[in-house]
């Protein structure tokens, strides 16, 4: 019908109440229309009149006659779920009000109705999460057709998912045992139903019962399924780790003495070459004191077996059980490690296979085994070797020698400037030696760069990094290798090079769902970095907006597909997969970089003056909890390589990113409270629907609970922000406690001792790449003042109204506006000081300067580009300054 | 050290490894699903050591979208040889195979098709095919060793105009070797006849 075209019009436009005042005038000719009431609860509630709208709600549910139109159910299940979209914990059912509207509309179908009726119910629960009411669906569809197996399947898996998010654990408890029970009495039909119930029982913890469910097969000798179960790797995998996992060891040593003996028959398990079945004799065998377990290797066997079979036995020598003296279990480690070695050290794999083993021997037996390398390994740059080996061989041995020289005596040791210098310029010439050869930079090249990161952390020197961002140009970018186009993306935003930074992010073109784990890399702090959009003269630009716009799509989306995915699995009886869908469900929905994408676009969108509709509605229930409670965080900070070997806490990504400074929680709740300053001055929602309440005591506290994600500008600014968020609410009257007389003065004073040298640091104007650490207290100092300005017009305008009881003392708003002005200009010459510095030839001398530089300028291979790097790097650097200055007070 | 096990959802976030190297697309959502919920056992992975991600596998089980001309389908039969060559019987197919740049050359793409192949054989399937760039001559050597055969070229396959050979392998139904044939790089189909 036109009209409610035309209402639906209203509401996609957000024109709520000439929506309204439409529908009105339609109802008194035909007040019992059910299409027009629902549309003027959907104007009520979108108005946040929710008392007049939940009347007309439960009107609409409870009609008799029931609604029967299918679509119309669902509209008015919708309303019923937006009455409840802010209640945390989120609810499992969107009530017994809704509830009614279903089981009216089932009760006045008939049999082939009951099965639609309920389908649509349990897609929508399903797509919302409401796990109660679909199971509530399924029972009804249950009860229409009991004979259907496919929704006694999708009942059990509900019941699981169920169990998992209710916050009762006595329900919680009984669902999770109706599943588990039901399913056990169900005769397995097909593979996968047995997936479904190893599933269950997995997220169950019901390991023993896992065991039992596959031995069931064992003696059916006769059955295709059973077969078919015996020989499937899948499960015997499973079995293997279950053995593993319930320390069956004996059972653990048959099963895979039996595989590793097993001929290659028709049909049978290929598993020689599969590391579970290896690791796992060695895992029984030392329990079992079994010392020759591991089988030799045959004629038939390739060199990957062998290579199997050589570490099963370094891995033997450390689980030994037998073995009680450390000392010799270490020489026997160190024994089986420089045996491997030898075999295998020009294999690309050697270093990564054993440099476990080899930290956990004592620095004298390192010191050994670091001697056997040097002697053993052969050298692309002695000038003999080539006569003996192919250069690549002789390239991967120098290399897997380096790595263990820099795990050893750098990573572990941690020397002086000295013994990296030459390391550093040891990888560098066996670069050149690489690029005289035609064979690849790339891994001599990551050597380099690790030993450079090093130099600028002892020495606090920019120059280090600058060198390794140019190697990376020259080596991995070249070769398209993405581990060296990841770190340069961390290196040059270290660097403050943020429009280089961009397009080398835009070369790993992250899409889909690796935003997820990848977005991150460009753009943690990216409103701080590089606020605006990057103009390429004759390109497209790249605008970090956009990217960010994108990569925020992707959640919504996603968990669109996954939940259409869940649903349309369950209603086919397919319920394997369902539990893995909810997992990444549960990872988008409760995703760390999720919530640090919005936030940084509204940080953006303040700097730029973007006429910006905020992404804060994404999260719901929009509660403070629900966007820092529970969060997942994906983020991969293991892309490129460490060869520092103290875990992913020690990557080169996690270390470049702003001095180690990773976002978490704390930063998120600094975040919100900027945001909620601008979002309430501009009167458009807050981040939560509860703006926040942070009190200046309360942002001292997570400012110093941050310390590991805050930077030092951040953390000093996050009293001033408490304090601006306590006078704005204070100006338009929204605070819960009562007006603090001194506050205004306590944010003057603030204001005013935010002093240049002091936040900026003893910043020295120099022609070299200007460095996240010097830009970011910029735009982090230019978002404060820039909201305190927007105070202060807000405060005039108030005042211009002599609105009663909201009146602010003036003086100090004077003060305030004094010192944002006067901030502001001194930050504006400063940067425009550091501009004027910027020179290209200054970076050319950069890269030439020290032991690290003259290696460099010795090197054939990177001659012909450092001229055309520093004029890249000076024009970045250039547009990094120049962001700085097109950010606007705005102060009236 | 590595292992062959299932593909799972959230396996997808932890294929960087694999899916930031130029050579690997990433697909959308929807296509992974698609395969996950179809052909879960012909979605594998080969993790390291320590679970991470050094290459996986997409496949699927099909023939062509219509009925078969002749039936019994039998590649031997002449009606396939000269009427219908173009005609798929029930036959595995590799959508995606990719293995990350720093472990390759370790057999991986072997075991992850092997482990295929295997499947094929179980769901009593004729060959195994995919698709691959004519220009990726080191891929489709690999294939070669690994005893796929180019079975016809699809001109003009790809968005930016570049061909694909169609290389397969049979399997043990395929007693006869039916469904490969000699010199199929010469043999030219415009893609609309490839399903």
């Amino acid at each position: 019908m036109a009209a409610a075209r035309e209402l639906e019009d209203y509401l996609q436009t957000g024109r709520y109440k000439d929506g309204l005042s439409k529908c009105n005038k339609l109802l008194k000719k035909s007040p019992a229309n059910n299409q027009l009431l629902y549309f003027k609860a959907n104007f009520l509630f979108s108005m946040m009149q929710l008392g007049e709208g939940n009347q007309i709600l439960d009107q609409l549910c409870s009609r008799d006659p029931p609604i029967v139109d299918l679509n119309l159910i669902s509209d008015v299940d919708e309303l019923a779920t937006m009455a409840v979209l802010d209640d945390y914990p989120r609810p499992l059912s969107n009530g017994p009000r809704a509830g009614k509207l279903w089981t009216n509309a089932t009760n006045a179908a008939g049999n082939n109705g009951v099965i639609a009726i309920n389908q649509k119910r349990f897609t929508i629960a399903v797509s919302e999460q409401r796990w109660q009411d679909a199971a509530t669906a399924l029972i009804a569809m249950k009860k229409a057709d009991p004979a259907n197996k496919k929704y006694k399947l999708a009942h059990i898996a509900i019941q699981q998912l169920l169990s998992e998010a209710d916050k009762d654990e006595k329900v919680a408890g009984m669902n999770r045992i109706l599943a588990f029970r039901t399913l056990k009495q169900l005769p397995v039909e097909d593979s996968a139903q047995l997936r479904l119930m190893m599933n269950l029982y997995r997220r169950q913890g019901q390991k023993k019962d896992m065991i039992e469910a596959l031995d069931s097969f064992k003696d059916k000798t006769d059955d295709k399924l059973a077969k078919q179960i015996m020989t499937d790797w899948p499960f015997t995998r499973e079995k293997i780790q279950l053995y593993i996992a319930e320390s069956r060891w004996q059972e653990l040593f048959d099963l895979c003495s039996s595989l590793l003996g097993e001929n290659s028959a028709d049909g049978a398990l290929r598993v020689r070459d599969d590391w579970v079945v290896w690791d796992g004799l060695v895992k029984a065998a030392s329990k079992l004191g079994k010392e020759d377990a591991i089988p030799a290797i045959n004629e038939k066997d390739d060199w990957r077996i062998k290579r199997l079979q050589m570490m099963a036995k370094v891995q033997a020598t450390i689980l030994s059980e037998t073995e009680t003296d450390s000392g010799a279990k270490s020489q026997r480690t160190l024994h089986s490690a420089k045996e491997f070695f030898s075999e295998w050290q020009s294999y690309p794999f050697c270093y990564g296979d054993i440099k476990e083993f080899v930290d956990g021997l004592p620095s004298e037996a390192q010191q050994d085994f670091l001697k056997h390398v040097l002697e053993s390994s052969t050298k692309l740059t002695s000038p003999d070797a080539k006569k003996s080996a192919k250069p690549s061989d002789l390239l991967t041995s120098e290399i897997n020698s380096l790595k263990f020289q820099y795990r050893i005596n750098i990573g572990v040791a941690k020397p002086g400037a000295e013994v990296i210098k030459n390391f550093a310029c040891e990888c560098i010439r066996l670069m050149e030696t690489s690029s005289q050869n035609k064979l690849r930079l790339s891994d001599a090249c990551y050597l380099a760069v690790a030993a450079l990161i090093r130099l600028y952390e002892l020495e606090q020197d920019i120059t280090y990094l600058f060198q390794a961002a140019y190697l990376l140009e020259t080596g991995p970018v070249i070769e398209d290798a993405h581990p060296g186009k990841v770190l340069l993306v961390y290196l040059e935003t270290e660097l403050g090079l943020h429009s280089l930074a961009m397009k080398q992010y835009a070369s790993l073109r992250v899409r889909e769902i690796q935003q997820e784990t990848m977005a991150h890399s460009l753009l943690t702090r990216v409103s701080i970095n590089h606020p605006f959009a990057l103009d390429q003269r004759g390109e497209a630009s790249v605008d970090p907006y956009e990217i960010i716009d994108n990569a925020l799509d992707m959640f919504f989306a996603t968990d669109k597909k996954l939940a259409h995915s869940q649903s349309s699995l369950m209603k086919q009886g397919q319920c394997d997969l369902v539990f893995e869908l909810q997992e990444l469900r549960d990872t988008l929905e409760h995703s760390f970089t999720r919530r640090m994408l919005i936030l940084e676009q509204c940080r953006m969108a303040r700097l730029t003056d973007n006429p910006f509709h905020p992404r804060t509605p994404d999260i719901r229930p929009s509660v403070l909890e629900y966007w820092t409670q529970n969060l997942k965080d994906s983020r991969d900070y293991a892309e490129t390589f460490n060869l520092d070997g103290v875990g992913t806490e020690s990557t080169p990504e996690r270390r470049l990113h702003s001095g180690g400074k990773i976002p978490n929680v704390n930063w998120i709740s600094q975040a919100i409270v900027s945001e909620d300053v601008w979002a309430l001055l501009s009167s458009r929602p807050t981040v939560c629907s509860t703006p926040s309440n942070v009190t200046e005591q309360e942002a001292a506290a997570f400012a110093e609970a941050g310390s590991n994600e805050l930077t030092p500008t951040e953390r000093s600014l996050a009293k001033p922000w408490a304090q601006l968020l306590q006078a704005t609410k204070s100006l338009l009257g929204t605070n819960e406690t009562k007006p603090d007389a001194g506050l205004l003065d306590r944010l003057a004073t603030s204001i005013q001792e935010l002093s240049t040298p002091e936040i900026l640091g003893a910043q020295k104007s120099s022609g070299l790449p200007p460095s996240s650490y010097t830009l970011q207290p910029y735009f982090l100092l230019l978002d404060l003042i820039r909201s305190a300005a927007f105070f202060c017009n807000v405060a005039t305008e108030v005042e211009k109204k002599k609105r009663q009881g909201n009146r602010l003392p003036p003086q100090p708003v004077q003060r305030i506006r004094d010192a944002v002005a006067k901030l502001f200009a001194a930050l504006q010459t400063l940067a425009r000081e550091q501009k004027a510095k910027i020179d290209g030839r200054d970076m050319v001398q950069a890269l030439r300067e020290g032991a690290t530089g003259d290696a460099m300028a010795d090197a054939q291979f990177l001659s012909q580009g450092v001229r055309a790097f520093a004029t890249k790097a000076e024009a970045s650097a250039l547009d990094a300054w120049e962001g700085v200055l097109k950010v606007r007070l705005g102060l009236k | 050290m590595s292992s062959v096990r299932p593909m799972t959802p959230a396996d997808l976030l932890k294929f960087n490894p694999c899916n930031l190297d130029h050579l690997t697309e990433t697909y959308n959502i929807g296509f992974y699903l698609d395969y996950f919920s179809k052909w879960p056992e012909l979605c594998m992975v080969i993790e390291g050591r320590h679970g991470e991600i050094e290459g996986y596998i997409l496949g699927k089980l099909e023939s062509s979208p219509y009925p078969a001309p002749h039936v019994p389908y039998d590649p031997s039969h002449a009606a396939y040889k000269t009427q219908y060559p173009n005609y798929l019987g029930w036959h595995a197919h590799i959508t995606c195979l990719t293995v990350s740049p720093s472990s390759r050359r370790l057999g991986h793409a072997t075991a992850l098709s092997n482990s295929l192949e295997v499947i094929g054989d179980r769901e009593n399937a004729w060959f195994v095919d995919l698709f691959v760039r004519v220009e990726n001559t080191a891929a489709i050597e690999l294939y070669k060793k690994m005893g796929y055969s180019v079975y016809r070229r699809i001109v003009d396959y790809y968005n930016d105009g570049s061909d694909a050979f169609d290389m397969r392998k049979p399997l043990n139904r395929d007693v006869k070797r039916a469904t490969v044939r000699e010199g199929g790089e010469e043999i030219r189909v415009d893609p609309g006849e490839v399903w």
